[in-house]
């Protein structure tokens, strides 16, 4: 029985694939996009996020914690992350909420009952689970468990990945994956090693394999200003589905600065921060665009 | 009339956002003419007499654009009104019993519109007729068919009188298209209520007329709650026939009911409830659904008025169509219609005796509690019981188990629900000599049968609906009590005491761990869900030992709150689910307040583990959703939400699309919003989990999107 690291199992998910669905953030990404919505999704690694407003300075957590990083000076309280050993003590004892521990570790089988909790929503709405994250399969075996049971238990199964793993563990997961919600994040190659930290060859390749194999794909855009907003990308992935034969739906995800206070509640700086939206209106024109040229139908969501 | 009048429906809804009602115009006159005629020796003879005589003084109301008529708004003067001061002082006491339940119901409008008040005064008169007047039974039963007879002249003489005062204003009426409406409402006055209906536009004016007479209840002085039933069964002949003839067209249909549901405003004061169902079974169990179920449902988008309040009765086979409405209407942040479990409630009234026949026609008898139209006398909501105070009243002592302090506390509510049901049922006695409603007797089977008045026992259905508050605490408090005080062993029973008492003073680490860090009802949780279960088992079994007795006085338990959990909550202390003395009970019968923390799936589960059916009295739950989830792909799963719920058995579902003015109050007050999500770019999250500058953008585009 595998067993993984996962950092919430979220429910009545409406935007991760068809019908309501249960979706279960995987933690850990090989990734490092600038821009990452989830920054805590990015090590494997628990971490320890402070909800700063909801502190009420009882001071539970400094006499419970081994490595001495809380202190409540003038009434203020001081998290001192260099020490900190992630244990969790504090986390426990904190029942305010202000600091959550973010990561826990499960079995592949009780992913699979929580998500076959809501089976009665998945069947009048066409949904079912979705693995996210993070990389799912930064986590192959456990991901590979969790959906060959739920493909024994009936339940539809979707995958968010940015397919960037290896090309045999992603072939052996798809067989039990109904539809995969695959990011292309920039076209160039040059430019995606630059701000996601890897080139985009292997995840190229991986998704054409996902095509060859007659997987159904929906590409997933993320539309972020002054890195992958721009015409000469909108012109690579128009080629990209078209050079794909099962690209069922294109979604274009715009922009939203969400990631940067997720940053500052785990202690960490964020590499991108601007606090703009994106507009949905700036994305309608490569909407129609994108949709005339491919015939695939395009959504901004 | 041509197309559906827009200008009109907003010239008439003006008025009736903050209406003035008072029926005291009908009270003085019928108080006076009581205290004065004392000649008359029996008291149903005086009530007949000054009946008649109060609405022959009273003023019919016609103001300008109006097309169904009917209202009460005349000011006392000065005088008057001193006069009435002292007639309330010292007359009224005298006759009329103010305690106890009434109206809330729906009366038989398919005997109204199909024999009119002149075929029930047949109905009367052919009683009376073979009473032999030598005999003391038969003078008792003449004297109340007597005075149904006075009653139901009395409507007819004031219709009459609105058809005078339509004349009086179409003479001087300089516009030519108001001329013409005021000789139609002027004829149509002079047709019914007295005869049968014949046209849409007929029934709708005689449906009205007749529960606005109703409203006014000399014998019952507060504001009386009648509710309008199927109109889109007991219309539908009219409008599918007039359609046919060619006599009206779906606008003109619907600017009347817009016009009926305007009049529901200034009839009924704002804070309580009035309004009708659509959709659900017929007797030969096909569903309902027709032009009128739709149209009955889009008053509330025309209208834009706190009431009617509309209900959608949902079978598994209701159109699709008919429920997405509902999504439409909500989205513009529309409190109704709400949706109700046609299946469930029919198997409830079925197992509690109705006839399929009867069982099909049920009401909301204002939010959620269900009655059978046109033949009960309802007693809905007596009393209501605050269970989280009759756990706390318990909590003096150590406990070895958790065993031994639910008998305690099953004790302690037992004695409850009988002392409340001694109450209810004294009640009742004391209207049997007191209380008169000859009027409404004529339309409530089987007043007419029997001879006997409704508040003398002539209804076919006599329940008695008691209400339980704070089903969400109850369980979330026994649960945290298991956890804490018997698993964990964090505290003793004194110790739990003493932090209630203080209201947790300086303790805020200790009620934030019984309200954060226990389970909670709502999530999906078996070891907490299943006390709701256990809650609701024993009020459902205790009720039953009282079935059934006195004039088929069932008792029918219900589990809402309409607005007694903020009035309980104020005065109940902190519990042992972690709430702060005098915050609100949970409302309704989903998880309290700010708690669901896994969503509305989880929700919706933890909510039908327990069977609803026997809850005839009512259940309500609650979803929230900001308005920013109603997007055209969202509906469909909202859809599917709402289909599983009443396919596991939930009794009535109530979807609230939450404002700007909503995310404020949670922004100040998050404990109590938990539950509420929001979207935000291609995501859902807790609004109150967001960082305060993504508050502010969700807000800010909330107020967009209205």
């Amino acid at each position: 029985m595998m067993v993984g690291t996962i950092y919430n199992i979220q429910r009545f998910s409406l935007h991760d694939g068809p019908g309501i669905r249960t979706t279960v953030f995987f933690k850990g990404c090989p990734l490092d996009c600038v821009w990452c919505h989830n920054p805590e999704s990015k090590e494997q690694k628990p971490e320890i996020s402070f909800y700063t407003e909801k502190c009420i300075k009882c001071g539970y957590c400094v006499s419970v914690c081994p490595q001495n990083c809380h202190t409540l000076i003038e009434n203020q309280h001081v998290l001192n992350r260099i020490n900190c050993a992630r244990c969790g003590l504090c986390t426990q004892r904190c029942f305010a909420k202000a600091l959550v521990m973010i990561g826990y570790r499960i079995t592949a089988d009780k992913v699979v009952a929580q998500a076959a909790a809501d089976r009665a929503f998945y069947e009048k709405s066409g949904g079912g689970l979705t693995l996210s994250g993070g990389e799912p399969i930064a986590q192959p075996e456990f991901a590979l468990e969790i959906v060959q049971k739920s493909k024994e238990v009936g339940l539809h199964v979707c995958i968010e990945t940015c397919g960037f793993c290896g090309t045999g563990d992603i072939l052996k997961i798809a067989s039990f994956v109904d539809l995969f919600l695959f990011d292309y994040k920039i076209t160039d190659p040059v430019v995606h090693q630059k701000y996601t930290g890897v080139t985009n060859e292997s995840i190229l390749h991986n998704l054409k394999s996902l095509d060859d194999l007659g997987k159904k794909i929906i590409l997933r855009c993320p539309m972020i200003p002054g890195i992958s907003l721009n015409d000469g990308h909108i012109e690579g992935i128009i080629a990209l589905a078209r050079s794909l034969n099962y690209v069922i739906e294109i979604d274009l995800e715009p922009y939203h600065p969400l990631g940067i206070s997720k940053c500052e509640q785990i202690g960490k700086t964020p590499a991108f921060d601007s606090i703009e939206f994106l507009s949905k209106e700036v994305l309608m024109e490569y909407r129609e665009e994108i949709t005339s040229k491919t015939g695939i139908a395009v959504k901004i969501i | 009339m041509c197309d559906y009048d827009r200008e009109k429906i907003e010239k008439l809804r003006l008025p009736a956002i903050d209406p003035y009602i008072s029926y005291e115009d009908i009270y003085i006159n019928f108080y006076r003419r009581f205290a004065e005629n004392n000649s008359l020796m029996h008291f149903e003879k005086r009530y007949g007499d000054a009946y008649l005589y109060a609405f022959s003084n009273a003023a019919p109301s016609i103001d300008d654009g109006e097309l169904i008529v009917g209202k009460s708004n005349r000011k006392l003067t000065p005088e008057e009104q001193t006069e009435w001061d002292l007639l309330k002082k010292y007359t009224v006491p005298m006759i009329a019993l103010q305690r106890g339940q009434d109206s809330h119901m729906t009366v038989d409008y398919e005997l109204l519109l199909g024999k009119g008040i002149s075929g029930v005064t047949e109905i009367v008169r052919n009683k009376r007729a073979a009473f032999d007047l030598s005999k003391a039974e038969d003078i008792k039963k003449d004297l109340f068919y007597e005075t149904c007879e006075q009653c139901l002249k009395t409507v007819v003489v004031f219709s009459n009188r609105y058809a005078d005062e339509a004349e009086k204003q179409a003479e001087n009426c300089k516009d030519e298209k108001r001329r013409k409406e005021l000789i139609k409402i002027a004829r149509i006055c002079r047709k019914v209520p007295e005869y049968p209906a014949e046209t849409f536009y007929e029934a709708v004016q005689s449906v009205h007329f007749l529960t606005y007479c109703l409203s006014a209840n000399p014998l019952r002085l507060h504001i009386q709650q009648f509710q309008l039933g199927r109109p889109d069964r007991y219309l539908w002949r009219f409008f599918e026939n007039d359609l046919k003839a060619g006599v009206i067209t779906p606008y003109e249909a619907q600017t009347l009911l817009d016009c009926l549901a305007i009049q529901i405003n200034r009839r009924v004061v704002h804070g309580l409830s009035s309004g009708y169902m659509v959709g659900g079974r017929d007797e030969n169990g096909k569903v309902v659904s027709n032009e009128l179920t739709k149209m009955g449902m889009r008053v509330i988008e025309q209208c834009r008025l706190v009431y009617p309040s509309v209900g959608l009765c949902c079978c598994t086979d209701t159109p699709k169509e008919d429920i997405e409405l509902t999504y439409d209407i909500l989205k513009q942040g529309f409190s109704h219609p709400a949706i109700f479990n046609d299946e469930v409630i029919t198997k409830g009234l079925r197992e509690y005796g109705l006839p399929a026949k009867e069982a099909c026609s049920y009401i909301h008898s204002t939010c959620v509690e269900i009655t059978p139209i046109a033949s009960s006398n309802v007693w809905v909501a007596s009393p209501y019981t605050n269970l989280v105070q009759k756990l706390l009243d318990v909590l003096d002592r150590e406990y070895d188990s958790m065993e031994a302090l639910m008998e305690t506390y099953f004790d302690h509510l037992r004695e409850s629900i009988n002392a409340n049901f001694e109450t209810e049922l004294s009640c009742r006695v004391a209207r049997e000599k007191s209380g008169f409603i000859p009027l409404l007797s004529c339309f409530i089977n089987d007043c007419l049968d029997r001879g006997l008045d409704i508040d003398r026992g002539g209804a076919r259905y006599n329940w008695i609906m008691p209400t339980f508050v704070g089903m969400a605490n109850i369980a979330d408090s026994l649960y945290a009590i298991q956890k804490m005080i018997f698993e964990n062993k964090e505290y003793t029973f004194a110790k739990l005491k003493q932090m209630l008492d203080s209201n947790f003073e300086g303790c805020e680490p200790q009620r934030l761990q019984l309200l954060n860090c226990v389970e909670k009802y709502g999530n999906d949780c078996d070891a907490v869900d299943r006390y709701s279960g256990i809650i609701s088992g024993f009020i459902n079994t205790e009720c039953r030992k009282y079935t059934p007795c006195y004039s088929n006085a069932r008792l029918i338990p219900s589990l809402f709150c309409w607005i007694m959990h903020d009035r309980f909550g104020r005065e109940t202390g902190a519990s042992p689910d972690g709430r702060p003395a005098f915050f609100p009970l949970s409302d309704g019968s989903g998880p309290a307040q700010g708690r669901e923390c896994k969503g509305p799936t989880a929700s919706v589960l933890s909510s039908t583990k327990w069977d609803h059916t026997p809850f005839i009295g009512g259940i309500a739950v609650n979803l929230k959703f900001n308005k920013t989830m109603f997007d055209d792909e969202s509906k469909q799963k909202l859809t599917a939400l709402v289909e599983t719920y009443l396919s596991r058995g939930g009794f009535e579902l109530q979807i609230n699309v939450t404002d700007k003015k909503t995310l404020q109050k949670a922004r100040e007050n998050p404990e109590l919003y938990q539950d509420l999500v929001v979207r935000i770019g291609g995501y859902s999250d807790y609004f109150v989990k967001l960082p305060p500058t993504m508050q502010e953008e969700v807000m800010l585009r909330t107020e967009h999107e209205i």
